[in-house]
Order: structure tokens, then sequence, then C-alpha cells
């Protein structure tokens, strides 16, 4: 897939979105560094912020301790001096430096770790108090080496601090000119300056306390002394603030416009007091006597002018880098909002680009959809007609499109209307021809069936005419002699109906003798009974003799034989009588089947006397019936034959209807079948002029 | 029961009876005679097996149910129901049975015991059994039948 072919599966919104993206991101990235720059800028000037404030109480720590250690020694040669005032100062500012060292001291590279590591842990605050106590337990001997040394080695390590925080804190890399110089003053110069004072004070100021002069061995000293006051320190301290009055303002940001007014003043007085203690030192070396008193105040004049430079100087370095970190912040912060302004423009105009292409579009899709549904009625919008541009130019063509189309859509509609009116018409009458035609070849099939039935049916009345003349011979012939013999069986059933009633009373005659017997089986059998009972009491009466003569013993002996044979005797009565009494009971039962069946056989005969009688009857009138028969006959027979001829003409003639209807009915069925396909070709003509009408229909013109 | 055992000594006569399909006898000698059942007269209050009293040629007779003494139920009454007329410390007595058989002559000796599986209660009415043409006929003793009907 080519690249165009990819980007066209997004939509114009996407493609424009991302190429606004693709363009604002290296601006972003510019955005970034710059903001970037600007914040370590201003944690850089910040940083030198802390290095002064670090720096300030060890500057006058440095002159404190310069005080103290000149005024020990004027309190030793007894010309008094502020030395408890002076002890109190610097212990009030190792308190000071405590509480910086504390909160500070770590960004500053002043933490314990940090010092270790630098092997500088001689810098700690804890480290300066030990030494401090050291120069104070050495003042019993003011003046010896061990007390100079240990004022050395607290200041040394006094001055290395302030050097330290300058590194650390950026003042010595700051690349603005203007804080650049500021800096040398504050970190560099004074720390400097002030400790060669104090050495210079120290080296000078117990022989002129003494003598009132240097001893000439130590001239050339007091001249080096001199001369690197006037090389190193002052021509340094005032060439750099000259410096940095010029180039005050020359700096892209945080000019200090106070810079100058402020500082000048301060100048201008340790313009005088240097040039001043430098000509007296001048007069030592060259060996002039000079008042001790003097050169001392020239010492604290200069140091106090130098301090008060310094202090006036720091001041303003603040003042100045203060100025350069709020240029920084508002400079940062405007283009914060700048960039966030710009990016909300292009925003805008992005969106504005994007819909001003696809709003139209999206229009000119939405009305082609009603082309597509065949709505053709509308124009398209006037405002996209009289666009400028290249969608303009679309809506214009799409326009030209339409309008040939609607022209086109109405002709086609007009000439489909007219074809299906055609087709209609058509359609209606051939229809009516196929009704027609098949009305008339119903009617002819209908014609032919019942020529058909009527020729087929004269021909079975012709073939029956035959048939019925020679029967009717037959059936004359056939009635005489049933006339005759009906005359027979008239005869025979009076002779039945005699015989029967003869036999009916005959049955009577039967019943009534086998009722008589029944009744006298009866009567028998009563009398059983009572010789039933008869023996019964007879044994009864055997018995109790046969106990009597058992009662009588061997008396009776012969009394129970009799007994025995009287009672055997009523047992074979009683046994015979129970024979009479079964054979009576099948004499009964005998009897009275026997009056059953001669019941039914008088049922039948009865039956059988009238059916016979009914016979008879029936006869009779069949008799009668026979001889009408028998003339009517005759007179058929000779109408039969005249009917017979009538037919056969008949005949004939529904054989040639028969003919002339199939004729007809071929040609009916010949209509109707050219009338069934004209319609099947209209119909499909309707069906094409239908379709294309709904085709056309969903055209909205 | 040693009333009756001399004339055993000799030939004796039994009365036999039937009650139910059971064949019983009784010693002719005691029997006064046999009667047909005729009109019952029921005697109120009186045991389950005295039917009641009928009157015979002036003498007032009692009549027992013979099948409810010996515990086989009701006597049946019918054409065949006869009754044995016994006489006992001058009363007499009718003892009602199913029907009568002959009166048989047995030889000395042809009576046996009661068999011994018969309980004692129903054993007091029998004597013991008898062998007569080859049937087995139980022998009613007829003085504990009718102490028993007394009590």
């Amino acid at each position: 897939m080519s690249l165009s072919q990819f980007f066209q599966n997004f939509s114009i919104g996407q493609r424009t979105l991302a190429s606004v993206g693709l363009f604002s991101l290296p601006l972003g990235v510019l955005f970034y560094f710059n903001l970037d720059q600007l914040s370590s800028n201003i944690t850089f000037a910040t940083q030198e912020l802390d290095g002064n404030r670090y720096q300030r109480p060890l500057v006058r720590l440095v002159k404190a301790v310069g005080d103290y250690q000149v005024g020990v020694l004027a309190a030793n040669a007894s010309r008094g001096g502020a030395v408890m005032t002076t002890e109190q100062e610097i212990d009030g500012l190792l308190g000071t430096l405590e509480t910086l060292e504390s909160s500070i001291g770590d960004g500053l590279g002043f933490g314990p770790a940090a010092l270790k590591e630098a092997q500088l842990e001689s810098l700690r605050v804890a480290m300066l108090r030990t030494k401090w106590q050291a120069l104070k337990e050495q003042a019993r001997q003011p003046g010896s080496k061990a007390w100079t040394d240990a004022g050395d080695a607290l200041v040394g390590d006094l001055r290395a601090m302030v050097s330290r925080a300058g590194d650390m804190s950026n003042l010595t890399l700051d690349p603005e000119m203007d804080s650049y110089y500021l800096a040398d003053v504050t970190s560099v110069v004074t720390a400097q300056s002030l400790g060669r004072l104090r050495a210079t004070a120290l080296f000078v100021m117990p022989q002129m306390l003494a003598k009132g002069q240097v001893a000439p061995a130590d001239r050339t000293q007091v001249a080096i002394f001199a001369a690197a006051i006037k090389e190193s320190d002052y021509d340094r301290m005032t060439g750099d603030l000259d410096t940095a009055f010029r180039e005050n303002g020359k700096a892209k940001r945080g000019a200090s416009p106070t810079l100058k007014p402020e500082v000048q003043p301060a100048k201008a007085r340790y313009e005088q007091a240097l040039p001043a203690l430098l000509a007296q030192l001048n007069d030592v070396s060259a060996g002039k006597r000079v008042s001790g008193e003097q050169l001392q105040a020239a010492f604290d004049q200069a140091e106090v002018a130098t301090v008060e430079l310094a202090g006036k100087t720091v001041t303003e370095l603040d003042a100045v880098l203060k100025a350069r970190i709020d240029g920084y912040a508002g400079y940062r912060w405007t283009l914060v909002a700048g960039t966030l302004a710009a990016a909300l423009v292009a925003g805008l105009l992005f969106l504005l680009v994007v819909r001003s292409i696809t709003v139209p579009l999206t229009t000119s899709v939405q009305y082609l959809q009603h082309v597509t549904q065949g709505d053709l009625s509308q124009d398209l919008p006037m405002e996209l007609q009289s666009r400028g541009d290249e969608i303009g130019q679309l809506s214009r063509s799409m326009q030209t499109m339409l309008t040939t189309l609607r022209g086109m859509m109405g002709e086609i509609g007009s000439g489909i209307r007219s074809l299906t009116g055609a087709s209609a018409g058509l359609s209606a009458a051939s229809a009516m021809v196929t009704t027609g035609s098949r009305d008339a070849s119903d009617k002819a099939q209908l014609v032919a069936a019942a020529a058909e039935q009527m020729s087929s049916n004269v021909s079975s009345v012709a073939a029956g005419m035959g048939q019925a003349t020679n029967n009717l011979g037959q059936v004359s012939s056939a009635t005489e002699q049933m006339t005759a013999t009906i005359g027979e069986i008239a005869s025979n059933s009076e002779q039945a109906r005699t015989i029967t009633a003869e036999a009916t009373r005959q049955a009577q005659q039967v019943t009534e003798q086998i009722q008589q017997l029944g009744q006298a089986a009866r009567e028998i059998g009563r009398v059983t009974e009572v010789i039933t009972e008869i023996s019964s009491q007879t044994n009864l009466l055997a018995l109790n003799a046969t106990i009597e003569a058992a009662r009588a013993g061997s008396a009776g002996k012969g009394f129970a034989v009799v007994a025995n044979e009287i009672k055997a005797l009523a047992q074979q009565t009683a046994a015979a009588t129970e024979d009479i009494r079964q054979r009576i009971s099948t004499v009964q039962g005998a009897t009275n089947q026997g009056i059953t069946d001669v019941e039914r056989v008088s049922a039948v005969i009865g039956e059988v006397n009238a059916i016979v009688t009914t016979i008879a009857a029936a006869i009779e009138e069949q008799a009668v019936v026979t001889k009408d028969i028998a003339r009517n006959i005759g007179q058929a027979s000779s109408g039969v034959k005249e009917a017979s001829n009538l037919v056969s003409e008949s005949s004939q003639a529904s054989h040639e209807i028969a003919r002339d209807i199939v004729v007809v009915n071929r040609a009916a069925g010949d209509m109707a079948s050219s009338g069934e396909a004209l319609r099947a070709s209209i119909a499909d003509m309707a069906a094409v002029s239908e379709q294309l009408e709904r085709a056309a229909s969903r055209f909205h013109v | 029961m040693p009333a009756t055992m001399p004339d055993l000594q000799l030939h004796t006569l039994l009365a036999t009876f039937q009650i139910r399909d059971a064949l019983f006898a009784l010693d002719a000698a005691g029997v006064h005679e046999v009667l047909r059942l005729v009109q019952v007269t029921p005697v109120p209050h009186a045991p389950p097996e005295v039917m009641g009293v009928i009157n015979l040629r002036g003498k007032i007779v009692t009549l027992l149910d013979t099948g409810l003494i010996l515990g086989l139920g009701a006597t049946a009454r019918d054409r065949e129901s006869r009754v044995f007329l016994i006489e006992d410390r001058g009363e007499f007595l009718g003892l009602l049975v199913d029907r009568v058989g002959e009166v048989i002559e047995v030889e000395p000796g042809s009576t046996e015991p009661l068999p011994l599986n018969i309980p004692p209660a129903q054993a007091r009415y029998f004597t013991g059994v008898c062998r007569a043409g080859g049937r087995v006929l139980t022998l009613l003793n007829t003085s504990e039948l009718l102490q028993g009907s007394h009590a």
C-alpha cells in the first residue's frame, strides 16, 4: 500500500490534525529547552544570593578578628581598646554562621559530607570556634609567634570559606559582566584586602606602638605591603567597581539603577581612606617618623571603608541578582502564556480550516444521498455553488449533472406511463377475447356431449325396441300358461286350509290329555309323601321298640328281633316310596315338556293356516290380473313396432349434429389458445412497463 | 361311669346318633324313648344350652342342645332332628341330636379310653371310644352331661 493510499483511510480532519501535530513538534521541543534554560538561570542566580548571605558574616569576621588582634596589641601597650566588644561580635558572628551552615550550608558545599570529601573539614563552623578559642588562649602573650599563627590560621580558614562560598554559589562563574565584577569585589578582593590590612597592621603596629618607627630591616617589607595593598587590593577594587558601573545596564536582564548611586559614596570614602593609609605606610618605609596613633587610625579608617564598601557592594549585588531573577521569571511567564495563546489561536484556525472543507463536503454528500434515493427535485444550495474554491467547482458540476438527469427522467417517466396505459387496454381486450372463446368452447362441448348422449340413447332405444317386440311374444304365451297354473294353486290351497284346521283341533285335544296326566302325577306325589311319613314313624317306632327291648334286657331279646324286622320293612317302604317319588317327578317334568311342545305345534299350525288363507286370496287376484296383462300385451306389441321406425330416423339426425359440433368446438379451441398466447404477451409487456414505472417512480423529478 | 361299667361286662346295646358329622353313642338302656322334635316352650333366663321345655303326654321334659354342650355349635332343627328322652333323679331331660342311627350291639372290651390330647374340659363328657362296623363312635357320659346341665 502506498503512502497516499494509507492516508486515504483517514478523514480530512484527522490528516490535517496530524500535519499540525508534526509541525508543532519541533516548536514544542524548542519551547521546552527554552523553559528549562530559564529555570536553570533562575536557580543559578538564587544560588548566588545564598553565596552572598554566607559570605557576609565571613567578611565581617575577617575584619573583626583583625580588629580583635590589633585591639589586644593596643591593650597590651596600655592604650585601651574595645577588646570585649570585639569578642562578643566574633561570638555573635560565629552564631550567625552556624545558623547559616545548618540552613543553606549543604547547597553551598558546607555540609559535613561535602567538606569531608573535599578534605576541608577545618572549614566547619565548629572548627572555627575551636580556633577562635585557641586564639583567645594565646592572648596572654600577644605579639608572640604562636598568637600570630593562631590568628593567621583563623583568618586563613575564613578566607578559604569566603572563596569556597564564592565558587560553590556560582558567584565566580557569573556570565554577566556587572555581577561578575561585583562578585569579584565581595568574594575575592574584600577578604584579601582585609587580610592584607590585618597582616600589615600586625607587622607594623607592635614596633610603631613601641618605638614610634620601624626597624630599618623591616622597612622594605612595609614598602612591599604597601605596594601589594595598592596593586592587588586598591586598584583591583576600584577597577572592578568601575567596570561594574560601566557594564550595569548592558546586561540583557536585571540592571540595577541604584547600583552607582548607592555604591559611589562608599567608594569615594574608600578612595580617600586607602590612599591616606598608603601615604603613611610609605612614610614609615621611608623611615620618617609617623605617629603610632595616626597610623592606627588610618588602618581603622581603611578597614571601615573597605567593609562599608564591601557591604554596599554586596547589597547591590543582591539587588542586581534579584532584578535578574525577576527578569527571568517574567520572561518565563511571558513565554508560557505566549506559547499557550499561540497554540489556542492555531487550534481555532485549524478548526476553521477543517470545517471550511468538511462542512460543505458533508452537505454535498447528504444532497447526493437524496439523489441516490431518487429525489432529483432539489437544487444544490447556492452558497455551495457560488464558492470560489474546488468545492464550488464540484458543486456546479453536480448541479449541471442533476439538471440533465432531471430532464431525462421526466421524458422516461411520461414514456413509461403511456406504455403502461396501452398495455392495460390491450390486456383487457385480450381477456375479453379469451373469455369469449372459452365460453364458446365450453358451450360447444356441452352441445357435443348432449348430442353424443342423445345419439347413444337413440341407439339403445332402437335396440330395446327390437328386443321388446320379441319379448312381448314370449310374455303372451307365458301369461296363458300362468293362468292355468294359478287355477291349480287355488284349489290346492283350499285343501291345505282344511287340513290345518283339523290339526289345530287335534293339538288342543292332546294338550288337555297331557294336563290331566300331570294332575294325576301330582296326586300320586301327595300319596308318596304320606307313605314316607308313615314309614318314618314306623322306623322311629321300631327304634323305640329296640330301645325298650334293650331296657328289658335278655327278656326283650325276641321283641328286639321283631322290632328290627319292622324297622327293615319301614326302611324298604321308605326306599320304594323314594323311588316312586322320583319317577313321578320325572313324569311331571315330561308332562310339562309335552304341554309346551304341543302348544308350540298348535302355534305353528295356526301360522300355516293363516298363510294358506292369504295365498288363496292372492291367487284369486293374480288370476284376474294375468288376464288383463295378456290383453294389454297384444296392444303394446303393435305400438312398439311403430316407435321402432321413428327411432331409427332420429338416430341418423343426431349423428349429423354431433359431427357439426366437433367442427365448431375445434374452431373455438383454436381461438381460445390464440387469445391465451396474446394475453401472455400482453402480461409480459405489462410487467415490463410496471417495472419501468416502479424504477422511474423512484426518481422524484 | 362306674355305674355303666358292669353292664359293659356283658354285651351292650348302644344307641348311635350324629351331631354334625361326628358319630356318638350312648347306652341304650339309659334311654326311655326317642322322640320327634315337637313344639318347644322357651324358658326365660335359662342358659343357652337349655332350649326350653316340652310337654310329653303330660310329662314336662327339659330340652338340652347337645351340640352346644359338646362345643359343636347349636344343633340343627329339621325333619331329621330327634330327642333322646332320659330320666335323671325323677326328672325328664331331652337331648336334641341331628339324627339317630341304629341301636347296635357291641362286644365287651371293644371300648377304648379317650385319646390323651383331648382337653379335660371336654373329656369329662365322654367315657371312651368304640369301634363298630369300621367306624369309631365316641361314648357319651350321660350322667356327667346331665350334671353339667344342672350346673
